[in-house]
């Protein structure tokens, strides 16, 4: 499906719309609101589609994706806390309303300059498909800083991101032609390539592979804003209390550690392998309890996930790793102090990190770190924290929140609107 | 000479059940004595020579998944000895290296003997051959220094079931990398149907769906003389799961070669399984008795009924230079019983239903890295 100046078509159009969209998008962006204005408007719209969810309104496009279960009650609630209108207007407040209010004019020598912020221009956005309608928000954020948005959908996208941004149309109208939603087969390179050249800069959500190629793919005057890959994991002292497991356990669960701020695996607080064992068969237990209150694995992961328990199981003999299986979930046992992924799935590891080698140990992966879970004491809150912040982490939470996003939260310790403007000197 | 690997019939597992046991444990014995890592790993796994003297049934051999081999050399023959090494077609980073030595050749021999004339390959009447594919380097198997892929080493192997007069590869080899030559290709197919020598055509799905589309497309048909035929190999993972596409690859051979169903064959094999599957008239893969496929449950890897799907573990006693005797892919599979197919092969056949694996859900980043590795991979090209 094609979202392009507030029509849907099929995308057999695709050809149609590229022809035109270069043009397109240099027409906008020579007619284009200010920042602050087209601001309003999106904070405007996205306010009454919130009022319209919340009012039943799109009940018959979001019940029967809630009933395939493609996202669930409590993330629906959660997003649109993202939308209610204070919580946005709190977001572009905090994040360019602070910068415009500081937006100075000089007097050099009796020439008048004033200093303004204006849009990058055309943004080409790459979204990743693990968070449902994380293409809509990237969309919305982009609109926000006064941007023409060029959407690449997902490849496992279920739609829901071209609906909302439909229906936000619909409300305002005006807002038509900053959105050109496409759903470019992935292996056109040469459409790929099309698009960011149109484009000021590219918006990509992926790891370090996806930056790459990104890189490959764009002109170097392209600039390229990354967000994600990143790892997030829980930090547990021996303080820590089976409840703080447990809710710790049900996020594992929840997310099924697909997330960026998904726990991967649990760090302890020791340099004593025999601790790190123990550790990893208590919140084994635990993990497995709560696992059963969330629903099964289908036969294709468990299967993913089985292969490389065993192949983990035979590389044991060298690794001294030691799996601990229970039903549906595992706990790796490391001896290593290396942040890394998980199998995933309610599969993570245990591996000794003493609260002496955070820094050191964390440093080396300050592009990838983002949560952490601590799990500890009162009194040592303060302390680890520090020595998490001072690794680069971005987000410290308590055990069972880690995925648990506020409105107006950064984005891996950055404000997105920030990078979606830039600021221009202009004398009088 | 080993009876099992020189029998005529390549079907008919239940005749043929005992000797594969026999010769199962005999290559599980020789493995052990001859690969320290087998050894070892056998050892840590608790299946040690007193273990391996009370295997009754094949089924408890331990398996390796076919990600072990991608990152460990197993060998059981000194390197001196290997005839040839294929490797997977692993296009990302890591790939299974395997060596094949003089006996485990001789028995692929007479079972590439069986299959091909149960399969109607061999011909004695010369033609052409087009393969949609790598060319070959080397000689007949391959050079010792050169690490092939296997569906390079298959696809020429293909070339010798009936006498080449030509062959022509889509994949040129020149200045240290591949090029796609499609253009030949198709020049070659306009001027052998208008001649009498049959043709015959191997290569990956995926190039032979591309290639024929676009002759369709560009209102080209090139009947191919009686006798040609069409052999479909490697690639086929991504590919024939999807039961329409099957049949709509079938069609547009026909309507472009004129080449009809029943003369159309597709192989199936690993690296790590080195063993001849050819389709049937029905289009499935069933066992040949070279061969043992075992389908084991997700989470117990217990075996399962036939008709359930589950994890793939394929074993074979071929290879002596290499512990490949069972191996596990990385595949979801079903094994049907030799009555649901009524071809008239008396062995179950193997449904491949895909790649175990997050087909229900892109983890954080993983829909746009793929995006972008598939832009690399095609950007370097």
């Amino acid at each position: 499906m094609i979202l392009f100046d507030g029509r849907l078509m099929p995308d057999e159009e695709l050809e149609k719309v590229l022809s035109g969209l270069e043009a397109h998008c240099i027409d906008t962006v020579s007619k284009r609101e200010s920042v602050a204005e087209m601001a309003v408007m999106v904070m405007n719209a996205c306010g009454v589609m919130e009022e319209r969810i919340r009012t039943g309104v799109y009940d018959d496009i979001l019940n029967p994706l809630l009933q395939r279960g493609v996202f669930t009650e409590a993330q629906l609630a959660e997003a649109l806390e993202y939308f209610d209108h204070e919580n946005m207007v709190a977001k572009y407040w905090t994040e360019l309303g602070v910068l415009m209010d500081h937006m100075p004019e000089y007097n050099d020598k009796g020439v008048r300059i004033t200093r303004r912020m204006e849009p990058l221009g055309v943004l080409f956005h790459i979204a990743a498909g693990n968070a449902q309608g994380l293409p809509f928000y990237s969309v919305i954020e982009g609109m926000m800083a006064g941007n023409v948005n060029i959407l690449k959908l997902p490849s496992a996208d279920d739609g829901l991101s071209v609906m909302l941004l439909h229906k936000l149309i619909q409300i305002e109208p005006k807002l038509a032609p900053y959105v050109c939603v496409l759903d470019v087969p992935s292996t056109n390179v040469e459409v790929m390539k099309r698009l960011a050249g149109m484009a000021d800069a590219v918006v990509v959500w992926g790891g370090d592979e996806a930056v790459r190629a990104v890189r490959t793919m764009a002109d170097t005057n392209t600039q390229i804003i990354s967000w994600g890959h990143k790892l997030s994991f829980a930090y547990v002292t021996e303080a820590a209390t089976d409840e703080e497991l447990k809710e710790l356990a049900k996020h594992i669960c929840a997310t099924r550690q697909v997330l960026c701020n998904s726990c991967q695996g649990l760090f302890v607080d020791t340099q004593d392998d025999a601790k790190v064992l123990a550790m990893g068969q208590r919140f084994l237990q635990i993990l497995q309890e709560v696992a059963g209150e969330y629903p099964e694995e289908s036969i294709g992961v468990r299967g993913k996930v089985s292969l490389s328990l065993y192949n983990e199981e035979l590389e044991s003999k060298d690794s001294g790793r030691k799996v601990l299986r229970g039903k549906g979930v595992s706990v790796t046992v490391m001896p290593d102090e290396k942040l890394e992924l998980s199998f995933m799935f309610k599969n993570c590891w245990a591996k000794p990190l003493p609260r002496a080698h955070i820094v050191k140990a964390l440093k080396g992966h300050r592009g990838h770190l983002q949560t952490v879970g601590l799990l500890c004491a009162e009194e040592e809150r303060a302390e680890l924290t520090d020595l998490l912040v001072k690794a680069g982490v971005t987000h410290v939470t308590r055990a069972g929140r880690m995925a648990h996003t506020v409105a107006g939260a950064t984005h891996d310790g950055e404000y997105p609107l920030r990078r979606y403007v830039r600021v221009v000197d202009v004398e009088l | 000479m080993s009876n099992l690997f020189w029998r005529r019939q390549p079907y008919g597992l239940e005749k043929t059940e005992k000797d594969f046991r026999r010769k199962m444990i005999k290559n599980m014995r020789l493995q052990y004595k001859n690969c320290e890592a087998y050894r070892e790993l056998m050892d840590h796994l608790g299946f040690g020579l007193e273990r391996i003297k009370k295997i009754k049934s094949i089924e408890e051999i331990p398996f390796l998944p076919t990600v072990y081999f991608k990152h460990h050399k197993l060998d059981s023959v000194p390197e001196k000895k290997m005839l040839t090494k294929a490797t997977s077609s692993g296009t990302s980073g890591n790939k299974s290296v395997i060596g094949y030595d003089v006996p485990s050749m001789w028995r692929a021999l007479g079972m590439v003997l069986a299959v091909g004339r149960k399969h109607e390959l061999w011909s004695l009447k010369p033609c052409h051959y087009i393969i949609l594919g790598y060319e070959h380097r080397g000689f007949l198997w391959g050079s010792r220094k050169i690490e092939e892929k296997a569906v390079a080493k298959t696809a020429y192997g293909y070339t010798f079931f009936a006498p080449a007069l030509s062959r022509t590869y889509a994949l040129k080899y020149k200045d240290g990398d591949f090029e796609l030559n499609l253009e030949v290709v198709k020049k070659k197919l306009i001027k052998y149907s208008k001649g009498r020598i049959p043709v015959r055509i191997i290569g990956f799905p995926f190039h032979a769906f591309w290639l024929l589309s676009q002759m369709k497309e560009e209102g080209i048909s090139c009947p191919l003389p009686e006798g040609s035929m069409m052999a479909f190999g490697g690639g086929w993972k991504e590919y024939y799961t999807q039961k329409a596409d099957k049949e709509t690859m079938y069609g547009l051979v026909k309507d472009v070669l004129n080449i009809p169903e029943h003369r159309c064959r597709e192989f199936f094999g690993a690296v790590e399984h080195p063993i001849l599957y050819c389709d049937c008239t029905k289009h499935h893969f069933h066992v040949p008795v070279y061969s043992r496929v075992v389908i084991r449950d997700v989470d117990t890897y217990e075996p399962v009924e036939n008709g359930t799907p589950g994890l793939v573990n394929l074993m074979t006693p071929m290879i002596s230079s290499a512990p490949l005797l069972s191996i596990m892919t990385d595949d979801l599979g079903i094994l049907h019983d030799a009555s649901e197919c009524g071809c008239g092969i008396d062995s179950p056949y193997l449904e491949i239903l895909g790649r175990v694996g997050m087909t229900d859900i892109t983890t954080c980043a993983a829909g746009a890295e793929k995006l972008v590795q598939k832009i690399m991979m095609e950007g370097v090209k």
